[in-house]
């Protein structure tokens, strides 16, 4: 099974490459203090009669000025947005900016056309290149509403973790694809189904009206019995052999209960080598002779451990090369890509030698496959992959 | 401790054990793997054994206080045994048949009286936790530094119920934490917990939250080297943004800053420049060894009498 990936392919990989060389060259500009001026030719803004093929052949015309070489580099930006860029004083974007402004009268210049200085104006540079990569539409979507309750008590929890122990489960379990893609492939590889169940409808059906999120040491039990409930129908040996190339995110108390364990059992060696599981850093820090004790396990038995839920603040804290793991599973922040020069060093080096070992995930918007490829990274999970079946 | 422990282990009916013995296999091996460690690694065990069992011609018997028998052929039933030492640490006793039969046998026996290790429920571990007699929560050990063996410093911390499950002793932990803090915030109470030593410098344990908006509890001045020192879970690093907050926080009020963690192998694995460690000393020095160190437990391995490290000693 291999799915095609239309904005990430062909056309849609040249403009994430100028995007994100755009990104690097403003960058470079503050780091270095070099003076560019920019043109941004915001072509997505014209109605659809002025993007007929008639008019982007006049748009092409006048835009001869810079497109002849070493005049101006032009960078072209998912959506259809042109970007011109040349050493001041710039003249030739002055002139583009005429001839096309005569061209297209009904929209305002300063509006259309805006110039840009560098280094001055990089963050406003930044700024319009992420949302050409639509990094700002899903910024700006309305986070989930946190639900507001009390903790459970403790009699009500014992209440829930034995439901939990007969409850089906299959109404909560999420399946999510992780994909190969690497920068020129056409299509996207699935490499594993991570699957696991949905915490906050089972806590909701279980708990209702109760917060876990006020008492992480409950979550965590919680989090546990549910992994257990799903372990349990898995390693039914129908379900074991259509397990396949599986990543099972777990809590490490999960990992180490009969259901799991009964699962190893069942899964043989060769299942064994198909499955990956993933532990919290945050499960890590609860439990290091735990994790110690998995860790030993999964050499022992065959299959892959890795660390989850990394996020980019604890890079620096959990380095890779201490813990040589298989796979580390890094989420996807935004905070990424405006980092400033160190702290993108910093993510860089704590960035695993191995790249084939890192899974991005939380990969929602073309522009985390784009930071990725730009460190090597071919792995990803997210919504920008899964929204294209 | 009786009322904590109400939930039950799940366990096999172990009383059948003597018709188990009569059908291990001659020339085979019978396979004893006591109760020891975590219950992790007992469980683990447990697994290890009944694939050798399906493996071997044998099956398991678990005993009611959590000790484990197999019976089987001797290439599956030794090799259960070796993988069980390799991830648990824990021996399993090995006997080959039929010549050893008595001596399992007598072992069986013994097994058979060994009362049942049980986990608490969490209502059971919270109830527990919240009628603990303030006496009784918290500990003070004491610490000398370097070579030294005169006590320097002292750590009040909660008092561990020995939970044979890291978990459950977390989440107790986190609870006697926090009433710790409360009790020394209350002078009435405060009288009741063990009574610190004074010129001697404070290590005391903080929930994960840190140390509560306008405790009642002074630190020192930021270059006093016998500022106290606030010890938080490693744990409370997993929100690192949360933990530089606290630990400015912390710093600012004139406290030193450490991580406590539940075994040494963090230190290979996790970087915290700057941060006093606090872990469980092991025989052997770890390979990444912090510039400060707590050593906890006693006795204090001969690599721990140097510079920069306090290590558990006697009361004064």
């Amino acid at each position: 099974m291999s799915l095609a990936v239309a904005d990430l392919t062909a056309e849609g990989n040249a403009s994430l490459r100028d995007a994100m060389a755009l990104a690097t060259l403003a960058r470079d500009c503050v780091a270095s203090g070099v003076e560019r001026r920019v043109l941004h030719l915001r072509l997505s803004l014209l109605p659809a009669r002025l993007r007929e093929r008639r008019h982007q052949r006049l748009v092409r015309e006048a835009l001869a000025p810079v497109l002849r070489p070493t005049r101006a580099r032009l960078f072209e930006l998912p959506g259809g947005d042109l970007v011109a860029l040349s050493p001041p004083p710039g003249e030739h974007l002055e002139e583009v900016r005429r001839s096309l402004a005569n061209l297209l009268p009904e929209i305002p210049v300063e509006t259309l056309l805006p110039i840009l200085r560098l280094p001055a104006e990089a963050a406003r540079l930044l700024t319009l290149v992420e949302a050409a990569l639509g990094l700002h539409g899903t910024a700006q979507a309305p986070a989930p509403v946190a639900p507001v309750g009390l903790a459970p008590s403790g009699a009500e929890m014992d209440a829930a973790l034995r439901a939990l122990t007969t409850a089906n489960l299959t109404a909560f379990l999420r399946r999510q694809t992780i994909w190969r893609l690497a920068s020129g492939d056409e299509q996207a590889e699935p490499l594993w189904t991570e699957l696991r169940p949905h915490l906050p409808d089972v806590a909701a059906a279980l708990l209702p009206g109760r917060s876990l999120s006020a008492a992480p040491h409950l979550a965590r039990r919680f989090r546990q019995a549910t992994e257990r409930r799903m372990l349990a129908e898995l390693a039914h040996p129908q379900e074991a052999r259509a397990l396949g190339d599986a990543c099972l995110p777990l809590s490490l108390g999960a990992v180490t209960e009969a259901e799991f364990l009964r699962l190893d059992a069942v899964l043989g060696p060769q299942g064994r080598a198909r499955l990956v599981v993933c532990l919290g850093a945050s499960e890590l820090l609860a439990d290091p002779a735990g994790f110690a004790l998995v860790r030993r396990l999964s050499l022992q038995r065959g299959w892959r451990l890795g660390l989850d839920e990394m996020e980019p603040a604890l890079l620096p804290l959990l380095p890779p090369r201490r813990l040589d793991l298989p796979v580390l599973r890094l989420r996807f922040r935004p905070e990424m890509l405006s980092a400033d020069g160190p702290m993108r060093a910093a993510l860089d080096a704590g960035l695993p030698e191995d790249r084939s070992r890192v899974v991005l995930t939380g990969a929602d918007v073309p522009v985390a496959i784009a930071w990725g490829w730009q460190r090597g990274i071919t792995r990803f999970m997210g919504r920008v992959l899964e929204a294209r079946i | 401790m009786g009322s904590l422990f109400t939930g039950r282990h799940q366990q096999i009916p172990a009383s059948d054990w003597p018709a188990a013995l009569l059908a291990m296999p001659e020339g085979g091996v019978a396979v004893f793997s006591p109760a020891q460690g975590s219950f992790a690694g007992r469980r683990i065990a447990r697994a290890l054994l009944e694939e050798a069992a399906v493996l071997g011609g044998g099956h398991v018997v678990e005993f009611p206080g959590g000790d484990l028998l197999l019976g089987a052929t001797t290439g599956p039933g030794n090799r259960a045994r070796q993988a069980i030492a390799e991830l648990t640490g824990q021996t399993a006793e090995s006997w080959p048949l039929p010549a050893n039969r008595s001596a399992v046998k007598a072992r069986c026996e013994q097994a058979q009286a060994a009362s049942a290790a049980l986990l608490p429920t969490l209502a059971g571990l919270e109830a527990h936790c919240a009628t603990l007699p303030v006496e009784d929560l918290a500990c003070l050990t004491f610490f000398a530094d370097g070579t030294g063996t005169r006590p320097v410093a002292q750590r009040l911390g909660p008092a561990s119920l020995g939970l044979a499950d890291a978990e459950s002793e977390a989440v107790a932990r986190e609870w006697l934490c926090r009433r710790l803090l409360a009790a020394l915030a209350d002078p009435v109470q405060r009288r009741r917990l063990p009574a610190l030593r004074p010129g001697l410098r404070l290590i005391l344990d903080l929930p994960l939250g840190g140390l509560p908006r306008g405790a009642p509890l002074a630190g020192g001045a930021p270059d006093d080297p016998n500022r106290p020192i606030a010890l938080l879970p490693l744990a409370s690093l997993a929100d690192p943004g949360g933990f530089a907050a606290m630990e400015a926080g912390l710093r600012a009020a004139g406290w030193a800053v450490g991580l406590v963690a539940t075994d040494a192998c963090a230190l290979d694995w996790v970087e915290a420049p700057g941060l006093v460690w606090a872990v469980p000393a092991t025989a052997e020095p770890p390979a990444h060894r912090p510039p400060r160190l707590i050593a906890l437990g006693q006795p204090t391995p001969g690599w721990c009498r140097a510079p920069g490290i306090l290590h558990e000693g006697t009361s004064p």
